[in-house]
């Protein structure tokens, strides 16, 4: 254990370099995604392609990164921010996304979080947002098209204001009519692929959370996103979510009220926002851990082991379990409950993939002294005394595989 | 570990030894199965269901309605008036042998058309979204002491609760050490909330190899395909198994090229129920499939050749012993929808499920599986 913990995650907390050698690929991913309608096979392998270097990389990188915690924080609005490869569409993206959404906005505001992510190419993709055409627009008359209200609902219920957050079916059609337009260009080669088409963009003043926004083409929506970003429901319902992720799936609603008074105080500051939260008081007390999801538990067994070869075998690792990079089942994300990764049969496959890790990595190492060092206080006594007795292969396995190692050190 | 279950893993772990059972020298009652498709994403219950007769029909669904009966790639009559879809066309026989029906226009009254809050009040049966933490089928099985089964490896809200629940990929590769696997069975006694898991998922497992059932599968698309249905009506078979079952497909929410996803999806579930009994054999005679979910879609089409959020939608039932060959439920119509968009609830969808605990499991008191709540259990079993 660390001698300050608190300090070593509060110097985790700027913006993320993240993995590197990736950054061309994913605009190219998507002119090709464009060009796939005359060669939809070339452009599948080169999406799929594109995820397994950027699910390779990020898989190394969190392996083997120094800010381990800035890496968990990624993960959390990356996680927030659902885009997932169950569309299709979205397959070569993903990484990018989170590349060029998530990492350099962590010392921004949330505000930026929310922008950078309407903007990019796997979030406007994901909840087709690309095919949403205002009835009144010029396309729209012309061609009879009309709203999806898909990204709209999701954006209110699942990246701002949360289900509860006072919305109602008309705020959803009057966002769903205001970010009309909003889309990309299918011009090759070009770094952002975002354009605004007024084409497509219904006309006219819209009423958004009793809020009347005026005509202003691109920059009606920018005005709906930040009245979004600022509204009390949402300062809650991230308060909540960040609480819940990291300490207790039962967050104590004093937690939550400091940080969404954080959250309010600071415009959403988000370093600010996660220094509050590394004080909190019961993020630190022992009783109530966090299990870890199969995600956090394939990089918690490499960093324990110092895994140190190619992400493919982490990856497999996860697929094992169920939980692949950016494919959460649906715009919800991955969930952050216990009880919802211990099921019977995914309880047995993590031991099965702890038992084959430790056979790989064939360390050489005392497993006492690697418990002691993995789980400290929490090394329970009777699990010492059976590795004690156990060669090193095997007590590897164990201890990797033991249900003390299937919670959060905290 | 109940008695059932010590029988279904006869003879495996060292537990034959302590079996206190009858050893089925008297009959006995046979063993009911519950089969729960959840179909996630919200189906168009106007798409699975057609209403075809409806004069408001062509009108109401603009570009989604479906070509009429009289047509070859059109709706298959059931009633005159209600028909399935072209692509549901494999089930016109088992309900036409009264072994499959359909409750239509259900729903989740006051349901705000998010589907992570419909779902949950699906799954959770309390009276509020994300009031229980546990769910609705895990709570009434608790009260009988039955069984339930998960497929995947996760167990979903609507078993988690007082009874005994295993859970089963059947995607994944089910080979592993077991000796390593019984090391790790000691350590994981002492763990409150992993230890029960651990014990269930170990039992399951050993069953599973003792009984040749799926052994080393064949990797697959998420969802449930005409192989993995048959496994799993074959697993749901055995005496002495699990009564209940879930299973999740996902992949309803056709916000866009709604004709073409729901072609695939709907050939798809028509493929795996006729699978599902097949692999039951016998057992179907005991057997309710039910294929519900978190609610419909919007009547007309969005701009995207799609349809969005909607109210009402249709729910499947399917088994050997269900009054089939009808469509229930009051119809709302289409002339006049639910704030302007949806069809209306004609039928809360608790009234289906509390028809499927009263009448097919025997469930008596509804009030640990829905508290708060008063359904009036719907009759569509003999």
């Amino acid at each position: 254990m660390r001698r300050d913990p608190r300090g070593w995650l509060s110097s985790q907390l700027q913006a993320s370099e993240g993995p590197t050698g990736l950054e061309s690929i994913g605009p190219l991913s998507y002119a090709l995604h464009r060009a796939n309608k005359r060669d939809q096979k070339s452009a599948r392998k080169l999406a799929k392609e594109t995820y397994d270097a950027e699910a390779n990389a990020r898989e190394t990188y969190a392996a083997t990164t120094r800010h381990p915690f800035q890496e968990r924080l990624v993960r959390f609005w990356s996680n927030h921010f659902c885009v997932s490869i169950t569309q299709v569409r979205c397959v070569g993206l993903v990484g990018n996304f989170e590349r060029q959404v998530i990492r350099p906005n962590l010392d921004g505001h949330f505000v930026d979080l929310v922008l950078a992510s309407a903007h990019h190419p796997a979030m406007l993709l994901y909840l087709d947002q690309t095919r949403s055409v205002g009835p009144n627009s010029r396309v729209g008359r012309k061609r009879g098209k009309g709203l999806n209200e898909n990204y709209a609902r999701e954006l209110m219920e699942l990246h701002t204001l949360g289900v509860n957050g006072g919305y109602t079916q008309q705020d959803v059609q009057s966002l769903a009519a205001i970010l009309t337009g909003w889309g990309l260009d299918p011009g090759q080669g070009r770094r952002d692929p975002f354009e605004f088409d007024s084409r497509r963009h219904e006309p006219g003043d819209h009423t958004l959370l009793g809020q009347r926004l005026p005509e202003g083409g691109h920059d009606q929506g920018v005005q709906a996103l930040e009245l979004l970003a600022a509204h009390p429901s949402t300062a809650l319902f991230i308060a909540t979510k960040l609480v819940r992720h990291f300490v207790s799936d039962t967050p104590h609603p004093q937690d939550v009220a400091h940080i969404a008074r954080t959250f309010t105080q600071t415009e959403g500051h988000l370093p600010s926002v996660h220094e509050a939260l590394i004080h909190l008081e019961r993020a630190w007390q022992p009783g109530a851990p966090k299990l870890r999801t199969p995600a956090e538990l394939v990089t918690a067994i490499a960093r324990g082991i110092g895994y140190n070869g190619q992400g493919e075998e982490l990856l497999q690792g996860r697929r094992a379990l169920g939980q692949m990079p950016w494919a959460a089942p649906s715009p919800q994300g991955w969930s952050d409950r216990a009880s919802a990764w211990t099921g019977p049969d995914s309880i047995l496959a993590r031991v099965d993939l702890a038992k084959r890790f430790a056979e790989r990595a064939e360390l050489d190492v005392d497993p006492v002294a690697l418990g002691e060092r993995l789980l400290g206080a929490r090394f329970p006594a009777q699990d010492r005394k059976l590795l004690a007795g156990m060669s090193a292969l095997q007590g590897v396995a164990v201890l990797l595989a033991s249900p003390s190692f299937q919670w959060r050190a905290q | 570990m109940s008695a059932s279950r010590r029988h279904f893993l006869g003879g495996l772990l060292g537990l034959a030894g302590v079996t206190m059972l009858p050893n089925g020298a008297f009959a006995k009652a046979p063993e009911k199965r519950l089969i729960l498709l959840m179909l996630e994403g919200a189906v168009d219950g106007l798409a699975l269901c057609p209403p075809h007769g409806d004069p408001d029909y062509a009108r109401a669904r603009g570009h989604l309605a479906l070509p009429g009966p009289e047509r070859p790639d059109g709706v298959v009559d059931l009633d005159g008036f209600f028909g399935l879809h072209p692509s549901l066309s494999a089930l016109a026989g088992l309900f036409d042998s009264g072994e499959l029906g359909i409750v239509h226009a259900t729903g989740q009254p006051g349901s705000k058309r998010s589907h992570f809050e419909a779902m949950d009040m699906l799954q959770g049966g309390g009276p509020e979204p994300h009031s229980i933490r546990t769910g609705w089928l895990g709570r009434a099985l608790g009260t009988t002491g039955a069984e339930g089964l998960a497929i995947g490896s996760q167990v979903p809200l609507i078993l988690q609760g007082p009874a005994e629940i295993g859970s089963i990929d059947l995607q994944r590769d089910l080979s592993s050490d077991q000796d390593f696997l019984q090391v790790m069975a000691d350590l994981y006694q002492r763990d409150p909330i992993l230890g029960p898991a651990y014990e269930e998922g170990l039992s399951l497992r050993g069953e599973l190899a003792e009984q040749g059932v799926m052994a080393r599968p064949k990797r697959q698309d998420h969802g449930l395909s005409r192989g993995l249905a048959l496994q799993l009506g074959r697993l749901l078979a055995l005496e002495g198994g699990p009564q209940a079952a879930v299973v999740q497909l996902g992949g309803w929410d056709t916000h866009t090229n709604q004709t073409r996803r729901l072609g695939s999806g709907f050939s798809k579930l028509a493929e795996s129920l006729l699978a599902l009994k097949e692999g039951l054999g016998p057992r179907w005679q005991h057997t309710l499939v039910l294929g519900m979910t978190e609610f419909g879609r919007s009547v007309r089409g969005n701009g995207t050749k799609g349809s969005d959020h909607g109210s009402a939608s249709a729910t499947l039932f399917a088994g050997g012993q269900v009054l089939g060959g009808q469509v229930l439920g009051p119809w709302p119509g289409l002339a006049a929808l639910h704030q302007d968009r949806d069809l209306a609830i004609g039928t809360d969808i608790r009234d289906v499920l509390a028809g499927a605990l009263v009448h097919h499991l025997g469930v008596q008191d509804l009030s640990a599986a829905f508290p708060g709540g008063q359904p009036k259990p719907l009759k569509f079993i003999r």
